[in-house]
């Protein structure tokens, strides 16, 4: 009988373990961890970045970044004329030298890996392929733009998203080539929100100290709102492969800056808050992290010494 | 060797001095300004269009220099870290005479923010550290704290040694800056996380500043509350400490001391100073109500002012309104005019657009007066405006459509008092007034009002009123202040301490009773004296309410225990002369409206 009731109690507690175990993977199925951070050294070599006057007035160093389809990571030294490509798992795989003419602002890179350099002061963007060989420059007219923009890609089309949340359609990527987009002459060529998927665009406000507002533009205009005490500010980053949304926000509490990123399903459910702890940017940079295809997220920050890429995967 | 290195420097010297030639200094006055000035000066020198008459290598920074091709044109000024700065006009003169080759154009980030502030020299980043609080500029927070102070268009953002910008408005993204950076001056955004090297200032002289009576708001958590308008002496111990959106109303200031400038506060439950970085303007909500009715009169200005400039999908302004135009939370002297059917106030974003949403929504525009809003195209039609009677008329004459040919006359009037009219005279050719959205939004666009479009026809007028939002500020301010009236009718705000001889005795009257109103103040030193001066027996009281009076005219006033303010009808005369009596005469105190003793 005490055999039986000794492991009818085995059982049971082997069976809470499990429960509690698939709980809480449950739970965390898109909470982060930090698997990796890489240390870029400033220098000479192809595999170092540039930097001007770091420690004296107006320092330069590099501010644009993005991820290709497969993971990969890209850093812009525009100092220097090229890019550094960084693996899914962190380690430098090679350098891409560009065009000196180009003088980038923003950078993106399409699904057949071409890259695409936002040069703000030709209004130009443009097109090179893995090598850094120019393919193609569109110019487009700035002054539809409230400000400087970001690049976005949607549906095989690359768009200029100014501080306004507006979209500022330039060219049509379909096959790998950058083609002038036949609405950009037109007047709905520049539309309220930020494209992400299929007929669907993302605007996102504020009320500040309070809530942050998601507005999902599409056939039905759905309203998410979440509360969030102390926040200061919200941006849409970008839909993964699974169609799920990031959403990075920045909020004040005890008295410092703390940065989150959100991870809401294509439904618009809250999936998993996450917060970021190294948030210290010293030198001043629009973006201040990437997220590949995966939903992994790559965070690059400048600072005097070296700079430093932080890689976050999903467990 | 010798030759070219002289050679070099003869060129180097030629064009220092061409660009020397044409310099800014510094503005020959220092003198007060608004933030309006100083966000216009900078949106010139980042929209500016140019094209350099030859193609130059500019200097930037740093021996490095920033090719500009005589067949481009460029929008932004170039940056440039040379000595002298140049100013807009200076730089457009210099690109039309440029003979090429190595040239000095354009400025530098702190160079464009002394341009912008208008300063009397050139700062550069570290002293605009240096002399922080010495007249110029004063700080709003220490280093870091963009994100917990309330900026305001104008402010500045300073990394000393580094670099400099100008903040433009709050963005969701975090904040938009004008700045000058390599290789053109640019409009950018930036969160908050890569504003830790930066200060929050502000320059001195602003218009619209904060005022004693004025009700406030926190910006932050934790905003300290000191004893005195100071940090680093002993007396500056910190009192309490304010959540955020606590309320309050000022009392006394300004002081500007280590670095700061300071606003002694009256919370609910403390009073202290707080540096004005962690205050804003209180907002107070407001609503509307409206009347639809028939009208048959109109009054036709086609012979007044002739607005033009309208396209597809733009906006013009800022237009004058002629007198202070209360709008929701906020007064407005300046307006704008969408082409697509409706009016707005302050930030202009998407005052371009064609496509009309419900209202409210905060999705922008915001802060609008929707009169016909929709996709619209002035073709033939004619704008024009006038100012008259405490009233601002804007008339849409044949104002077209975008997709059609029909065509609307209708007249947008806005009164001094806040009220708002909507008068839609006639339209022709089928006009599809139902696609408009009509209606107001506040500036954030979660509160307003709609009407059915569908409703509207030719001789048909709106009215809009506010709501009365004096109760809701006098609740506020009796919170905040124990120093009101017997009636509530109006409140000493700062009262001079006992021995003081140079501060004036300062309150507010609360309601809209001040344009009939008299304010007499009384002090008690061995008898009563009238204030400021027997034959001035009466304070001056300005157009918002705010009074004032010199109590200490004479000798050991400033000794005087009691202070009797009395509140009469303005058409009141004083028949007897108070100079020194025992006690007061009742008949004076019985024809007061109101009164309030202050005891010291």
């Amino acid at each position: 009988m005490q055999f039986i009731t000794n492991r009818f109690i085995r059982s049971f507690v082997i069976l809470i373990i499990i429960f509690w175990f698939l709980g809480k993977n449950a739970a965390c199925e898109n909470t982060y961890h930090l698997v990796r951070t890489v240390k870029v050294d400033y220098g000479r070599e192809d595999c170092h970045l540039s930097r001007i006057n770091p420690d004296r007035l107006h320092p330069i160093v590099s501010e644009s970044f993005s991820n290709d389809s497969n993971g990969n990571f890209y850093v812009c030294d525009s100092i220097s004329n090229k890019i550094l490509k960084y693996s899914k798992n962190g380690s430098f795989v090679n350098v891409i030298r560009y065009p000196d003419n180009i003088s980038p602002f923003d950078m993106i890179i399409d699904q057949s890996n071409n890259i695409y350099i936002y040069d703000a002061i030709q209004s130009k963007v443009n097109q090179i392929n893995k090598f850094g060989a120019l393919r193609q420059s569109l110019a487009f007219n700035p002054e539809r733009l409230s400000s400087r923009g970001i690049l976005y890609i949607s549906c095989q089309k690359l768009y200029i998203v100014d501080s306004k949340q507006r979209s500022l359609e330039i060219a049509d990527l379909s096959n790998g080539k950058m083609k002038e987009s036949r609405h950009s002459k037109r007047k709905s060529a520049i539309t309220m929100g930020i494209p992400a998927g299929m007929d669907r665009k993302y605007i996102v406000s504020l009320n500040r100290g309070k809530e942050g507002i998601i507005n999902i533009l599409e056939k039905r205009t759905q309203f998410i709102s979440f509360i969030c005490d102390g926040i200061v500010s919200i941006r849409f980053i970008k839909e993964d492969q699974h169609k799920n949304f990031y959403i990075q926000t920045e909020r004040i509490q005890n008295n410092e800056v703390v940065l989150d990123i959100h991870t809401f399903s294509h439904d618009g459910q809250l999936l998993d808050s996450f917060t970021i702890h190294d948030n210290q940017y010293p030198y001043w940079t629009s973006k201040l992290l990437s997220i590949d295809h995966a939903g992994n997220i790559w965070q690059f920050i400048p600072n005097s010494q070296f700079a430093r890429i932080h890689i976050f995967h999903k467990n | 060797m010798h030759y070219y290195f002289y050679i070099t420097l003869i060129q180097i010297g030629l064009t220092l001095f061409a660009s020397s030639s044409f310099s800014w200094n510094g503005s020959q006055y220092w003198q007060p300004t608004n933030r309006e000035t100083i966000a216009r000066i900078a949106n010139e020198m980042i929209d500016i269009k140019w094209q350099p008459d030859k193609s130059i290598r500019n200097y930037a920074h740093s021996n490095k220099y920033t090719y500009f091709s005589s067949s481009k044109i460029y929008t932004g000024m170039a940056y440039c870290q040379n000595n002298p700065q140049e100013d807009l006009s200076e730089f457009i003169h210099g690109m039309n005479h440029t003979n090429g080759g190595i040239t000095y154009f354009g400025n530098d980030c702190s160079g464009f923010v002394s341009i912008c502030w208008q300063l009397p020299e050139r700062y550069v980043t570290r002293w605009f550290h240096r002399d922080m609080g010495d007249g110029y500029f004063y700080a709003l927070g220490a280093k870091g704290k963009a994100a917990f102070v309330h900026l305001m268009k104008g402010d500045a953002l300073n990394a000393s040694g580094r670099h400099i910008r100008l903040f433009d408005r709050y963005v969701s993204s975090g904040v938009q800056l004008l700045e000058q950076t390599p290789d053109l001056a640019q409009r950018k955004t930036y969160p908050f996380s890569s504003l830790i090297s930066y200060q929050p200032i502000r320059r001195e002289l602003l218009s619209n500043s904060l005022t004693v009576g004025d009700l406030i708001e926190t910006s932050s958590d934790q905003v300290k509350v000191r004893e005195n308008a100071c940090i680093s002496q002993n007396n500056c111990r910190i009192i309490s400490y304010q959540q955020k959106n606590a309320e309050g109303i000022v009392i006394d200031g300004p002081k500007t001391n280590d670095t700061f400038r300071w606003w002694q506060i009256k919370f609910n439950n403390t009073k202290g100073w707080v540096a004005e970085g962690y205050l804003r303007p209180k907002q107070i909500e407001t609503n509307y109500s409206y009347h639809v009715y028939q009208k048959n009169d109109w009054h036709d200005i086609s012979y007044a002012n002739q607005l033009t400039g309208f396209k597809d999908d733009n906006y013009i302004g800022p237009i004058i309104i002629g007198f202070p135009f209360p709008f929701f939370n906020d007064c407005y002297e300046l307006l704008y005019i969408s082409s697509n059917g409706f009016i707005g106030f302050g930030e202009t974003n998407e005052f371009d657009t064609y496509r009309n949403t419900t209202i409210p929504t905060s999705l922008p525009p915001n802060n609008i007066i929707a009169w016909c809003w929709r996709d619209l195209l002035i073709r033939q039609g004619k704008v024009y405006y006038q100012h008259a009677n405490d009233q601002f008329i804007i008339q849409f004459s044949n104002y077209g459509e975008y997709s059609g040919i029909g065509t609307i006359t209708a007249q947008v009037t806005l009164f001094s008092n806040g009220q708002i009219r909507f008068q839609y005279y006639a339209s022709d050719n089928h006009f599809e007034m139902d696609k408009a959205s009509i209606g107001l939004e506040n500036h954030s666009g979660r509160t307003g009002l709609q009407l059915d479009s569908k409703t509207i026809t030719d001789g048909m007028a709106i009215d809009f009123y506010s709501q009365p939002i004096i109760a809701d500020k006098k609740r506020l301010v009796l919170q905040a202040s124990q120093q009101h009236s017997q009636n509530n009718l109006f409140l000493a705000t700062h009262i001079p301490e006992s021995g003081n001889r140079i501060q004036n005795l300062k309150g507010r009257i609360l309601d809209k009773i001040f344009h009939q109103s008299a304010i007499a103040v009384f002090v008690y030193r061995n008898g009563w004296f009238s204030k400021p001066h027997i034959n001035k027996p009466f304070s001056e009281i300005d157009s918002d309410g705010f009074w004032q009076c010199d109590i200490t005219t004479q000798a050991h006033d400033e000794k005087s225990t009691h202070i009797k303010v009395l509140l009469f009808n303005k058409d009141y005369q004083l028949n007897q002369n108070i100079n020194g009596i025992s006690s007061m005469p009742s008949d004076i105190l019985s024809s007061s409206i109101d009164c309030l003793d202050i005891f010291r």
